[in-house]
């Protein structure tokens, strides 16, 4: 693409994502201000692209830099993420994350590919490695095909952690990220991981009112719980941040939305019942890249 | 919707106009004997609640009310006498945007207009008129049961409020009759009455689930007439809403009773609220709301979206 197309491109965009990859979003942002700056561009409509790219430059690295319950994590290169948050949650997390990898069994083994590949301390902040590179899902929306993947992905992840008698409470965007390359999925945070069944003592504060009423009624950690909290999830995904979803109608498929928006109680159960709706919504299963 | 704004003397001037007029003066698609097809279902993608440069902190409430036999009785003395001690109570105590939809319930075994929905509105002639366009189809089916999970399948399935999905702070909807709920919607009946090309049988306790997702769900049984105490009713509404379900001794009281369980919610003192009624509403309302103040965990900042974790 020439100068000129480069900033036609740029100024027709209606969000950050159209111009610069959100994996890739650094190196692509100087590549085109180093062409397109009027230091060294006499285009018409240079210096405007570029405020453009800048603006879309900040929302990106705003996305880099969440902040999940315990306080900012950063995206640092080589595939690692550092939680610079309250030391005592993030000792909490580590240690619940320690408990999943204790697990043995072989169903266990295989559900490893959705923790993070290593923890370990740097002074107070946590820094998290994983196996392939990942991008935070906080922030993120997707088109509904690649949406049916990480809800899949989702629903088994919880499937297998109810089976291993666990409940994660605390299931939102800023605890999870995306292998864009593998369609995997990576939990990266454990801060409300309890028993099931088990008495819960807290639950995320900015998704409060992603949670069920029986939550703070009961206090205890249902399946339920988590599969709402995958649920609102996917909502957000699919565009309403608010997880509410109801404005997804006409946007999104029906069946889908119906799935969504229905309570579900036993995560094997919601499982089969969604892999029966992908079979439905895909009958043709395509490997589609998710390029971000 | 939701644009306009509440006025006490537009109001007084509407209730003057309506001095002598009959019910079905009012209520005229009563004579039509047919709902408006504003208010039908079919087809129905989702009534908005938004914010606004005249309300910027808008507050849905979804009023469903029992058209069915004598509550008509309710729209009627709503329309004639309290639909202004509604809104100035909501407004006197804090909730300064409220957008109220006013609906319609019957039984969907039985009646030929189960459900009507009107918008969320703030002012008064738009309320007025959404209020006396519903059709008061006055039948019921006689078993003790109405489609109420109506109600609840419309809040979570059809609207869409700013009120949550910019703030987290939940909606209110009130449903208001003297009979139990059916314990199921047949899909026959939802695609029939709002035209959807697949459905399953919904139970109730799943709708209810569903709509508590988004709003404070009450429900007000009106202990008069032929079900008053009955054990069954209450006992059905006991064991689905637990301390949301309100028993309201006299129906003239249904708008005092209305605002001040939303103020309550919000934190406000029910003394502090019922210090503005007469004496025998005060009373009422009182009397209806001590389980619910009770029972509920009362918060200035009802829902939100906060930083940090919440400890339970």
């Amino acid at each position: 693409m020439d100068a000129a197309a480069a900033i036609a491109h740029i100024l027709a965009s209606t969000h950050a994502g159209q111009v610069l990859p959100r994996a890739t979003h650094r190196a692509e942002y100087h590549r085109l201000v180093r062409a397109l700056h009027p230091d060294v561009c006499a285009l018409p409509g240079a210096a405007d692209a570029v405020a453009r790219l800048n603006a879309y430059a900040a929302q990106l690295a705003a996305l880099d830099a969440p902040t999940d319950d315990a306080g900012p994590l950063r995206v640092l290169p080589h595939q690692r993420l550092r939680f610079e948050g309250d030391p005592a949650l993030l000792q909490t997390s580590a240690a619940n994350y320690q408990r999943l990898l204790a697990l043995r069994d072989p169903a266990s083994a295989h559900f490893r590919q959705y923790l993070p590949a290593a923890l370990a301390w740097e002074g107070p902040a946590l820094l998290l490695t994983t196996a392939t590179p990942v991008v935070p899902l906080a922030g993120l929306v997707l088109p509904p095909e690649h949406v049916a993947w990480v809800l899949s992905r989702l629903l088994e992840f919880v499937a297998w952690l109810h089976q291993s008698g666990f409940v994660h409470a605390g299931l939102v965007p800023e605890a999870l990220a995306l292998a864009p390359a593998t369609h995997g999925l990576v939990v990266l945070s454990f801060y409300h991981l309890t028993s099931l069944g088990g008495p819960l003592t807290t639950i995320s504060g900015k998704y409060r009112p992603w949670y069920p009423d029986a939550v703070f009624a009961d206090k205890r950690a249902t399946p339920g719980l988590d599969l709402a909290l995958v649920q609102r999830t996917a909502i957000a995904l699919l565009g309403d941040a608010s997880g509410h979803g109801v404005r997804l109608r006409g946007t999104v498929d029906e069946r889908l939305l119906t799935f969504l928006l229905t309570p579900r109680h036993n995560a094997f159960e919601a499982f089969d019942t969604y892999r029966q709706l992908l079979r439905r919504l895909y009958p043709v299963s395509v490997f589609r890249p998710l390029i971000l | 919707m939701g644009y306009s704004q509440w006025s006490d003397d537009a109001y007084k001037f509407l209730k003057k106009s309506r001095a002598g007029a009959s019910a079905d003066d009012i209520f005229t698609n009563n004579r039509a004997r047919q709902a408006s097809a504003r208010m039908l279902p079919t087809g129905l993608k989702y009534r908005e609640s938004r914010d606004s440069p005249e309300h910027p902190e808008s507050l849905a409430v979804a009023v469903f009310l029992d058209e069915t036999g004598s509550m008509g009785r309710i729209p009627e003395v709503l329309v004639r006498e309290k639909l202004g001690a509604l809104m100035n109570t909501l407004i006197g105590h804090g909730i300064a945007d409220p957008q109220i939809l006013f609906g319609g319930i019957g039984d969907h075994h039985s009646d030929s207009f189960p459900l009507q929905v009107g918008q969320f509105e703030s002012g008064t002639a738009e309320l007025d008129q959404w209020l006396t366009e519903l059709y008061l189809e006055g039948n019921g089916g006689g078993q003790q049961r109405e489609s109420y999970s109506l109600a609840w399948l419309v809040a979570a399935r059809h609207t869409s409020c700013d009120c949550f999905e910019k703030r987290g702070q939940k909606g209110f909807l009130f449903t208001i009759g003297d009979e139990a709920a059916w314990d199921v919607l047949q899909a026959g009946a939802l695609r029939h009455l709002l035209g959807y090309s697949e459905a399953s049988d919904l139970a109730d306790a799943q709708l209810l689930e569903e709509a508590q997702r988004a709003f404070h769900v009450f429900h007000i049984h009106v202990n008069e007439g032929g079900y008053r105490n009955n054990p069954s009713i209450l006992g059905y509404w006991k064991k689905l809403l637990g301390e949301r379900l309100i028993v309201l001794d006299d129906y003239n009281a249904i708008a005092e009773t209305i605002a001040t369980a939303v103020a309550l919610v919000h934190g406000v003192d029910l003394q502090d609220i019922v210090a503005g009624f007469d004496a025998a509403t005060a009373r009422t309302v009182q009397h209806a709301l001590a389980p619910v103040q009770q029972g509920l965990t009362t918060t200035k900042r009802p829902g939100g979206f906060w930083s940090g974790i919440f400890k339970l």
